[in-house]
């Protein structure tokens, strides 16, 4: 090749590539046309649920905000409990609330919070029939039973709230025996998440116990209670619904000796316990919304609360989080049922005054894309319908606790609630079971069934 | 430094591993930056992509819109640290918004946003603004938000720097820059390795070879270049010109031993000719003046024989004259033997007169003792011419046989003298064909001596040219000397 063939070709190099580069151009333009701006017609005052509860909060305020945003006609009023009428030290105040909105003529709200407090309400209103009376039933909106989990449209809930299904099931959540990873470690226990037995748990609370004794200075409470909301009965509860050979007879809250000798039982274990001074001895002055940190603190080794607790946690410290682990309740020997559920947070009021756009508002919080919202916020599951709303196991050990639970117990769950009723049996709502009594060692088993009976 | 940059240039590998690292580099950085560029462009089509992303996710329910105000997000989606996301409404309204301070805003009371004028636009795709503060680029999107239904909501708003995208550009730039060095570098230590290991060092052998073929020295053992492309072919062309070249050489230096040799004895024999022309030129200058003196004999003889001849045929005619003469002498003889006869009869008769006269002169006693004395003288001289009577009878019976034997010698000469002069003129002729043919052989000895002269003359040449052939021979050894041969 000739020296100028070899020019040529690298001018050519050098030439070829800036010709090419001439042919890429970046996009740009559009067609405009002028369009109206819309104005708002249309409010829905909405309240709200999980004040200051972090991502649980956030979902709700989201919801309005991009109801707001797709219906540029119709502004949500969004205000949450505590802001209205909420008063913490009245475990009874929203069941108030409801029971007095549900009868004006005139209410102020279309949105309304239940939060799948049927029983509340009818104690204030005594009336079984106070949410058919009041309340919209979305379960007659095809919309709302194609996107609601079929298992949730059945007649048993339907009967629950009075022949309606009022709204709906956005918050699914398990009861757990939360524990603090870090304080369990520090004391050498090694807790089982999951398939957790009555022994293994009286173990750990002696342990727990032992190490106190140990550490003088130490005030880790082996399990903590509040005394405004009392939770520590969940893992007596699921302990007891252990001890029936059928969870159905448990579920059916039949009184027979059964179930007495079962509780029995129970309170045998939290004399048991008590000897290793299994709460922190004046949980009754305790604020549960005071001593929320408490677990996050590492001041106590079990902390029983639902699974929304991460989120409250999350929004108060994310790393401590993290030490908290969910664990399933311990039980005498295996059952198929499990304290849980899905609930019904919000409802329509029928004589609402913007009715329909407060439907149309809760159809689209029931949509597939809030359920994946709330899984992903709250890793707890969803009553929602979605293809992608189920936890997954191996992210965390929260959404591995919601997997576990939902995988072995599917919806055979039972709401926990201080029910005298699932101890003693129907229609002995509010009869004293002496779990608390017999926990400190007020008194002994024998003297609590003494008592009952 | 010089020498070695001029040595490092003048190897062929070099010059063409230089030239396709030249090339390479041209190329590379011609193509870099080309595809910098493009990159660049890509980059900027792929952030104004990743700027419609979010857009298309909100507008399809993938993404929330909450997304927006997290700058994480966004950042995740976009690519770039977004400054400013909004989600504005086609009521002007600020529905979301990474500045929270503008949340529930209307966007006509912010001022980097209504200059757009867009936001009362019903926008069927998004626009881009490619913007620069402070020296900062920045790229603006303001994208339509729709519902899945096709219902018209309004706008996501973006505004990021292209920090990172920059950050890549410079970084792909500099990335470019210092993998193409570094290929450049690697591959011309390849090209360098590869060219030495496949070229320069086979071109060495052969260069090596060749240098040594044309220093003569010239080697048994063939190049061992295992390749199949022209260097092996050139390889095996060079060792089969190298084995020509032994076998010539070896050849030539044989015959050029050979033709020393045989120049050698070619001017010892050329000297040994040219000496035995000389000597033969010699003999035959003896041998042409013998040849001359010999004809000078043969024409002498050629005279004498027909001096000869002349003499001869005077002899015949001598002889014949002779015969006659002798046939007369003879018959004078003859005559004279008659005569001699007679006298002896006479001589008889006086031998018997004188025997009759001393008979008488007896008888006449002593008076004829005189008588008796001449009686006997007479018959003495009677006895005596008898006797010379016999004497000459028999002289005459002896010249006649002698003159027969004459005769007959005569008559056998004659023939013999018509024979010899017959012979001489034969002589004659002979001798002037031997004359003839001596002047021939003279003419012939002349001519051979011409020829010896020339021979000698030639045999000098060829002893010269022979001297010279071995001395070219010998030059010719020296020259093909110049080819060693290994073993």
């Amino acid at each position: 090749m000739k020296n100028y063939q070899i020019l040529v070709f690298i001018a050519w190099l050098l030439v070829f590539p800036m010709a090419c580069q001439q042919t890429s151009n970046s996009k740009d333009g559009a067609h405009l046309k002028t369009i109206e701006k819309t104005s708002t017609t249309k409010q829905v005052n909405f309240i709200g649920q999980w004040y200051h509860e972090g991502n649980r909060e956030l979902l709700v305020r989201n919801i309005a905000r991009e109801y707001e945003f797709q219906n540029q006609n119709v502004k949500v009023n969004l205000k949450f409990p505590e802001e209205i009428y909420y008063q913490r030290e009245d475990p009874e105040s929203n069941a108030k609330f409801v029971a007095n909105i549900i009868t004006q003529k005139n209410p102020e709200w279309d949105i309304i919070r239940i939060i799948d407090d049927f029983a509340g309400v009818y104690k204030q209103t005594n009336n079984p029939n106070w949410a058919k009376d009041y309340l919209v039933d979305f379960s007659a909106i095809q919309e709302f039973r194609d996107k609601t989990k079929p298992e949730l449209l059945n007649d048993s809930i339907k009967r629950k709230w009075g022949g309606i299904i009022p709204g709906p099931f956005l918050e699914g959540q398990y009861w757990a025996l939360w524990y603090n990873s870090k304080v369990a470690e520090k004391m050498g226990i090694k807790i089982k998440n999951n398939q957790m037995t009555v022994d293994d748990f009286v173990s750990y609370i002696k342990d727990a116990h032992a190490y106190n004794q140990h550490h003088r200075d130490s005030t880790i409470t082996p399990l903590f209670e509040a005394g405004d909301w009392q939770t520590a009965g969940g893992v007596f509860f699921q302990m007891m619904a252990s001890c029936f050979d059928n969870s159905s007879d448990f579920l059916a809250q039949k009184a027979s000796k059964e179930r007495l000798n079962n509780w029995h039982k129970v309170l045998k274990v939290a004399e048991e316990l008590a000897a290793y001074d299994i709460l922190n001895p004046n949980y009754k002055q305790i604020a549960w919304g005071e001593s929320i940190s408490t677990l996050l603190n590492e001041e106590c080794l079990f902390y029983v609360n639902g699974s929304w607790m991460y989120n409250i946690w999350l929004s108060i410290d994310k790393e401590k989080t993290m030490n908290c682990v969910p664990a399933e309740f311990p039980v005498f020997k295996e059952t198929n049922i499990y304290p849980g559920g899905y609930q019904i947070m919000w409802a329509v009021l029928k004589n609402a005054p913007n009715k329909e756009t407060a439907i149309d508002f809760l159809l689209k919080l029931n949509s597939e894309k809030v359920g994946q919202d709330w899984v992903r916020y709250t890793k707890c599951p969803t009553g929602i319908k979605t293809s992608m709303a189920e936890v997954s196991f191996g992210v965390d050990q929260f959404e591995d606790f919601s997997s576990y639970i939902q995988r072995r117990y599917s919806t055979r769950n039972y709401k926990y609630t201080e029910d005298g009723n699932l101890i003693a049996g129907e229609d002995n709502s509010n009869k004293k079971f002496y779990l608390r009594a017999v926990l400190t060692g007020e008194m002994s088993a024998d003297e609590a069934i003494g008592l009952m009976n | 430094m010089n020498s070695s940059i001029k040595d490092f240039s003048s190897k062929l590998s070099n010059k063409i591993s230089l030239l396709i690292i030249s090339v390479e580099t041209v190329a590379l950085f011609s193509l870099g930056f080309f595809y910098v560029q493009r990159f660049d462009d890509q980059l900027n089509v792929s952030l104004k992509k990743n700027f419609e992303t979010p857009a298309f996710l909100l507008s399809n329910g993938m993404l929330n819109y909450e997304s927006v105000e997290d700058s994480i997000v966004l950042a995740t989606l976009v690519g770039e640290m977004v400054s400013d996301c909004k989600i504005i409404g086609t009521n002007g309204k600020i529905y979301y918004s990474l500045s929270l301070e503008d949340k529930n805003k209307d966007v006509a009371t912010i001022e980097n946003l209504s200059n757009y004028g867009l936001f009362d636009k019903e926008l069927s795709e998004a626009i881009f603004f490619d913007e620069k503060y402070q020296g900062e680029k920045f790229l603006t999107m303001i994208s339509p938000l729709r519902l899945a239904g096709g219902k018209y909501l309004g706008y996501l708003y973006i505004h990021s720097p292209k920090t990172i995208i920059q950050k890549q550009s410079r970084q792909l730039t500099w990335l470019f820059i210092i993998g193409s060095v570094f290929c450049i570098l690697l591959t011309s230590i390849v090209i360098i390795y590869y060219f030495n290991k496949q070229f320069t060092s086979k071109i060495s052998l052969l260069l090596k070879r060749l240098t040594n073929m044309k220093e003569g020295k010239l080697m048994s053992s063939p190049i061992q270049i295992k390749s199949n492309d022209e260097l092996g072919w050139l390889a095996a062309s060079i060792n089969e010109l190298n084995l020509s070249l032994i076998k010539i050489v070896t050849d030539i230096l044989k015959s050029a031993n050979t033709v020393a040799g045989t120049s050698s004895s070619i001017n010892q024999t050329s000297i040994a000719v040219a000496a035995g022309a000389a000597e033969q030129a010699s003999s035959v200058e003896q041998v042409s003046s013998s040849v001359e003196e010999m004809n000078a004999n043969i024409q002498e003889n050629s005279a004498n024989a027909t001096v000869t001849e002349n003499i001869s045929k005077n002899a015949k005619d001598g002889i014949a004259e002779l015969l006659e003469r002798e046939s007369q002498s003879k018959n004078l003889i003859n005559e004279m033997a008659e005569k001699i006869t007679i006298i002896n009869d006479i001589a008889i008769q006086t031998n018997i007169l004188s025997l009759n006269a001393a008979v008488e002169a007896a008888r006449a006693g002593s008076e004829g003792r005189g008588f008796a004395v001449v009686a006997a003288e007479v018959r003495k001289l009677a006895e005596r011419s008898r006797l010379a009577a016999d004497e000459i009878s028999a002289k005459a019976i002896q010249t006649v046989e002698i003159s027969n034997s004459n005769h007959h010698l005569l008559v056998n000469l004659a023939p013999q003298i018509n024979k010899t002069t017959q012979l001489l003129q034969e002589i004659k002729v002979s001798s002037s064909e031997q004359s003839n043919g001596a002047a021939q052989i003279n003419h012939a000895i002349q001519a051979l001596n011409l020829v010896v002269q020339k021979n000698a003359a030639s045999a000098d040449s060829m002893s010269a040219k022979s001297t010279t052939m071995e001395d070219e021979a010998r030059r010719l050894k020296s020259a093909i000397e110049y080819f060693t041969l290994e073993n």
